[in-house]
């Protein structure tokens, strides 16, 4: 086989999962399959821009770039967090579970776009740091600050959030 | 990272909205070829040339397939889940769900794509048909008599869950990945009447429970097994496969349910870790502390015993505190705080007693369909306990507190504790993933009556009253009827009932928020009965009794 085709499929394989579930979280099925079909094509002809260590960073800037396409053409709001952000959770039995992931994706859903997406990598995708940063396309220590300023400030919104709860004084841990 | 950050990402993991039955689904679907041949050409020139190509050829096939889609019959197709055959076969008559099945409100409700049934299985009594719903998202068996019910009362209610009534009940098209789908289409202990059905994937043609073994024909196996097992099982060229029957009916095998095992049988628990002395790590914190007084303001409430208050667990930056609570109106309990950074929360939880000293129901239960569960425990256990063994791990008890997260267990898991007090054993079931409604399912929601009685009242209609309802899909309803029958509801709901109420030459149309929950908010206006719309095109009518 073609070595170019066979370290595409490798490259298909090892990573459409992770790609597929970075657009699902973010758009519709069909707009999320688009995206990353597209970042696969793009990766298919640019093979030698492909980094060789580590390319789930690439691609996910690739696919994240395309999404952001696909919304600015249909100007709708599809991402799945704004869409959930008020509906419980079904697997969880828990009301009060229930109502923690709720509160947690309503204030992920109130911290803008920048804040949200540099939390998700880290969280949901389970990027490094550095990885996020270069998935973003900026230096690891602008991500580290964007990183750090999100996260205060989803404590922030999450002790809004909560009904009856003070805002996040971090309390002295008892020894 | 700190603490504090390491917390806030542990909560945004557990809140990840991840589709899995889609990833899944989009899994399957696409390979290297498809998406390569796709590929457009390399350089401007000839991409000017393709877009232009691409424009004339995009325009051909637009008005080839206008005049296509103009020539076929009104509907649309709903893509076939790619490894469920059944479902991509040409359609026959005998694939046609009957009309009373069609029309039933919780076929309605699920969204079944009802043009792309297959009848899968037809025995003397009952015929089974594969159905995709919600746009090819899921799969659902509907299973039926062959002799259509008699018109049910309007209130008759579930019938049971005998071979006599029909059922249907749906999982995400994920499913087929790993597992499959099991029914529990019969389950009848005075007759012994049990039937599962799986719903397999292509490559498996031979199913098992206990002892019952059939074949696997399109994509379906009827199992008639002499007692309900857990587990089925399906094998063939694409290997074997296993999934747990999620059936809230099902007694077991698994650990044993019913009373916890004690030993020593006489055993008296008692909870000391309010009484130790309160250490440096006992003081807490000012949120909980906010909470706590907030609690006691509450007049009803739990009333925490101040002073009480102690730590038990830690995880990350949450802790967890027991509090004793005066209040006596819930039984035997005590408060359980959690502390984080963001503030506190108290929830109630049951102290241990002789009767039940073992508390094994998880606070969290996230299902993977017909697979294995990952529960969390939070639990108070009596002294002299010092381990507790779940799912095959061991767990270790510290502070009369139990707290295990996100352990995998199976549908029935049982609690082992152990120490130095004895061994008691306790055991509970998680219900099921997917849930299994009967047809014809004629509920009415509760206290439509009286809302419909007073609101003929109000309009001066005279007594006594003929009424009927019929439920249909919200969209429908207001074609019907026009657009004053939009009514506020969650968008959730996707049906609402219509209740023509008729008294001498005057008829009154409500329309209720839901024909599913209990929203009553209702849209109303008054006919002459002559003109009073067509409502059978929504569904079943049916009578509906408003006799006080």
């Amino acid at each position: 086989m073609d070595p170019s085709r066979q370290r595409f499929e490798h490259l298909y394989e090892a990573h459409r999962r992770d790609l597929l579930a970075y657009a699902l979280r973010r758009a519709t099925p069909q707009e999320a399959q688009d995206a990353v079909s597209e970042a696969f094509l793009v990766a298919w002809r640019a093979l030698d821009r492909v980094p060789t260590g580590d390319p789930l960073p690439w691609l996910i800037g690739i696919t994240r770039r395309t999404l952001a396409n696909q919304r600015r053409g249909t100007r709708r709001r599809t991402a799945l967090v704004e869409r959930i952000a008020g509906e419980g959770t079904p697997e969880s039995r828990d009301p009060a579970d229930r109502a923690e992931r709720g509160a947690t994706l309503r204030a992920l859903a109130a911290l803008g776009e920048r804040d949200r997406e540099a939390l998700c990598l880290i969280a949901w995708e389970g990027l490094t740091p550095a990885q996020a940063a270069e998935a973003l396309g900026i230096p690891g220590t602008v991500f580290r600050v964007r990183l750090h300023r999100a996260r205060q400030r989803l404590a922030m919104v999450m002790g809004e959030c909560e009904p009856g709860h003070a805002p996040p004084v971090p309390e002295r841990e008892p020894t | 990272m700190s603490r504090i950050d390491e917390l806030l990402t542990e909560r945004l993991r557990d809140a990840d909205p991840l589709p899995h039955d889609e990833l899944d689904r989009l899994l399957r679907e696409g390979s290297v070829e498809e998406l390569l041949s796709r590929e457009p050409a390399r350089g401007p020139a000839r991409r000017s040339r393709r877009i232009l190509w691409a424009v004339v050829s995009t325009a051909c096939v637009a008005a080839v397939a206008g005049v296509l889609v103009m020539s076929l019959p009104a509907g649309r197709h709903v893509p076939a889940p790619a490894n469920v055959g059944i479902l991509g076969r040409p359609a026959t008559d005998a694939d046609r769900l009957p009309d009373w099945v069609r029309e039933d409100q919780r076929v309605l409700e699920m969204r079944l794509d009802r043009d792309d049934a297959r009848l899968a299985r037809s025995t003397d009594t009952r015929r089974y048909y594969v159905v995709p719903a919600d746009g090819g998202r899921q799969v659902c068996l509907v299973d039926i008599p062959v002799k259509e019910p008699p018109l049910p009362a309007a209130r008759s209610g579930f019938t049971g869950p005998g071979l006599s009534n029909g059922g249907v009940q749906c999982a995400g098209t994920g499913v087929f990945t790993r597992r499959f789908m099991v029914v529990l289409t019969g389950y009848a202990r005075s007759t012994r009447q049990i039937e599962v059905v799986a719903v397999a994937p292509d490559g498996f043609d031979r199913a098992s429970s206990g002892d019952a073994v059939a074949e696997v024909r399109d994509n379906l196996a009827i199992l008639r097994p002499s007692r309900l097992e857990r587990t089925v099982r399906i094998a063939g060229p694409e290997g074997d496969r296993i999934a747990y029957q999620n059936s809230p009916w099902f007694p077991g095998p698994g650990p044993p349910s019913g009373p916890p095992t004690l030993d020593p049988s006489d055993l008296d628990p008692t909870v000391s870790v309010f009484n130790r002395p309160a250490g440096a790590a006992d003081v807490p914190p000012r949120a909980l502390k906010k909470a706590l007084d907030a609690a006691r303001r509450r007049p009803g409430g739990p009333d925490p015993e101040p002073g009480t208050e102690r730590r038990v667990a830690t995880t990350g930056r949450t802790s967890y505190w027991l509090v004793r609570d005066r209040f006596t109106g819930g039984g035997r309990r005590a408060l359980l705080g959690l502390v984080a950074p963001w503030g506190a929360t108290l929830r109630p939880i049951s102290l241990p007693t002789r009767a039940e000293p073992l508390t094994t129901l998880a606070t969290t239960a996230a299902f993977e369909p017909y697979g294995l569960a990952r529960i969390t425990l939070r639990t108070v256990v009596p002294d002299g306990f010092t381990t507790a063994i779940i799912g095959g791990r061991t767990f270790p008890v510290r502070n009369n507190f139990l707290l295990v997260r996100a352990v995998s267990v199976e549908v029935n898991y049982s609690v082992d504790l152990r120490g130095p007090a004895g061994r008691v054993v306790g055991s509970a079931s998680l219900g099921g993933s997917e849930t299994r409604f009967g047809i014809p399912s004629n509920e009415v929601v509760y206290g439509t009556e009286e809302v419909v009685s007073e609101r003929a009242r109000g309009a001066g209609l005279r007594e006594p009253y003929a009424a009927t309802i019929v439920a249909g899909l919200r969209e429908d309803v207001v074609r019907v009827l026009g657009p004053w029958a939009e009514t506020r509801a969650a968008p959730s709901s996707r049906t609402v009932q219509v209740v023509t109420v008729r008294s001498g030459d005057d008829a009154l149309v409500l329309v209720t928020g839901s024909a599913a929950g209990s929203d009553l908010s209702v849209k109303q206006r008054r006919y002459r009965v002559g003109e009073v719309p067509d409502l059978s095109d929504l569904g079943r009518v049916r009578p509906l009794d408003l006799t006080p």
